[in-house]
């Protein structure tokens, strides 16, 4: 988070996290493609010459004044492959809130199980651990999709929100964006708050 | 005024000496540009001809290249970071420094500019940074509303139950 006063402008980090092909990157063309204009930045993908993301996609997007205040969210995703950790740890450096996209089918969960693992190991080394977290069990619409009741035995969400989508077809997405940034918000309110002198 | 517990929060007394310290190395180097920005890539000030150039995604790449390039400092045995990088173009020169622990410096460079100078600039910069960010900022003064502008539920229902559908509404 850096808050720029001369703009009156809180800035807050969103990395989308998750196992190989899970659908980040699909989740933020969506929301970039149907973002208006005017809110939105460019949306940058640093991929592989099979379009698999190499480092990280990234944009940016600010949702007009509340309050005094322009919340400009930067949104990353993560490259999901087992050998990118390093990489995946240096993309949550000074996130403000992350989306754990799922990937649903039944033969994908070691996947998830590892990715989540290595999320919760890298926040923790990050001193993270209290950020929002929003889980997207993403793929739903597969015919080889396990429902979410079922995932949820194997991957430990505890009380985080959690949200069945199908990025491809938008489903969810949108659902998954607005619980994280309302979190992430209530997050920042919370700490306003809990600092102000009895 | 805002008053958070984490993350990078200058005051606009800092804040104006960091544009001032820019402002010197822009003159005395004649950059292009100079940007600051957090280590996650977040926008802190830009100094120079900026137009055209995206700003915002050009500090996210900076800010991820020079964690990359942390790491393979660590990965290679350096006790200490790869503190500086240097891009060479064809016409324009891209260095990249850490500024401690929590800031990162962009400059772009006409190609012929001494590096030597560029490299002496930037550690004095790189100091004079320091100095100012990490001077604790005055006492704020205690008025009732001091915390002007913060994010109240209301607020907040606002964005996300009337307006946050209406900035999704494109194709």
């Amino acid at each position: 988070m850096f808050i720029n006063r001369r703009l009156r402008q809180l800035n807050l980090k969103i990395v989308y996290y998750g196992p190989a092909m899970s659908g980040k990157t699909t989740n933020l063309i969506l929301i970039h493609k149907r973002a208006n204009p005017d809110v939105r930045g460019e949306l940058v993908s640093l991929k592989t010459n099979e379009d698999r993301t190499i480092f990280f996609d990234y944009m940016q997007m600010e949702l007009g004044k509340i309050g005094g205040l322009t919340p400009n969210f930067h949104l990353y995703t993560v490259p999901g492959q087992v050998y990118y950790a390093a990489t995946r740890k240096l993309v949550l450096r000074g996130a403000d809130g992350v989306v754990f996209v799922v990937d649903s089918q039944a033969g994908r969960l070691k996947d998830n199980l590892e990715s989540w693992d290595n999320m919760k190991r890298h926040l923790h080394e990050l001193g993270l651990e209290n950020i929002p977290v929003v889980v997207q069990f993403n793929k739903q619409d597969l015919p080889g999709a396990a429902p979410v009741p079922m995932l949820r035995q194997f991957i430990d969400v505890g009380d985080y929100p959690l949200f069945a989508a199908s990025a491809i077809q938008g489903v969810g997405v949108f659902d998954t964006l607005k619980a994280v940034i309302t979190s992430v918000l209530t997050q920042v309110s919370n700490q306003v708050v809990s600092k102000r002198p009895a | 005024m805002f008053d958070l517990p984490a993350g990078l929060d200058l005051s606009m007394e800092q804040l104006d000496q960091i544009d001032r310290c820019l402002d010197e190395m822009l003159w005395e180097t004649e950059a292009h540009c100079i940007l600051l920005a957090d280590i996650s890539g977040q926008l802190i000030s830009e100094k120079g001809t900026t137009q055209g150039m995206n700003t915002a995604v050009l500090s996210a790449l900076a800010a991820g290249e020079l964690a990359a390039t942390n790491e393979l400092a660590r990965l290679v045995g350096e006790p200490a970071r790869f503190k500086l990088l240097l891009h060479e173009g064809e016409r324009q020169g891209v260095y990249l420094s850490d500024v401690g622990e929590e800031m990162i410096l962009v400059a772009v460079f006409d190609i012929s500019t001494a590096i030597g100078m560029v490299r002496l600039y930037i550690r004095k910069i790189v100091k004079d940074l320091l100095a100012i960010t990490q001077t604790p900022p005055p006492p704020k003064p205690s008025k009732q509303n001091h915390n002007d502008g913060l994010l109240s539920t209301d607020d907040l229902d606002d964005l996300l139950s009337t307006r946050f559908d209406a900035f999704f509404n494109g194709e």
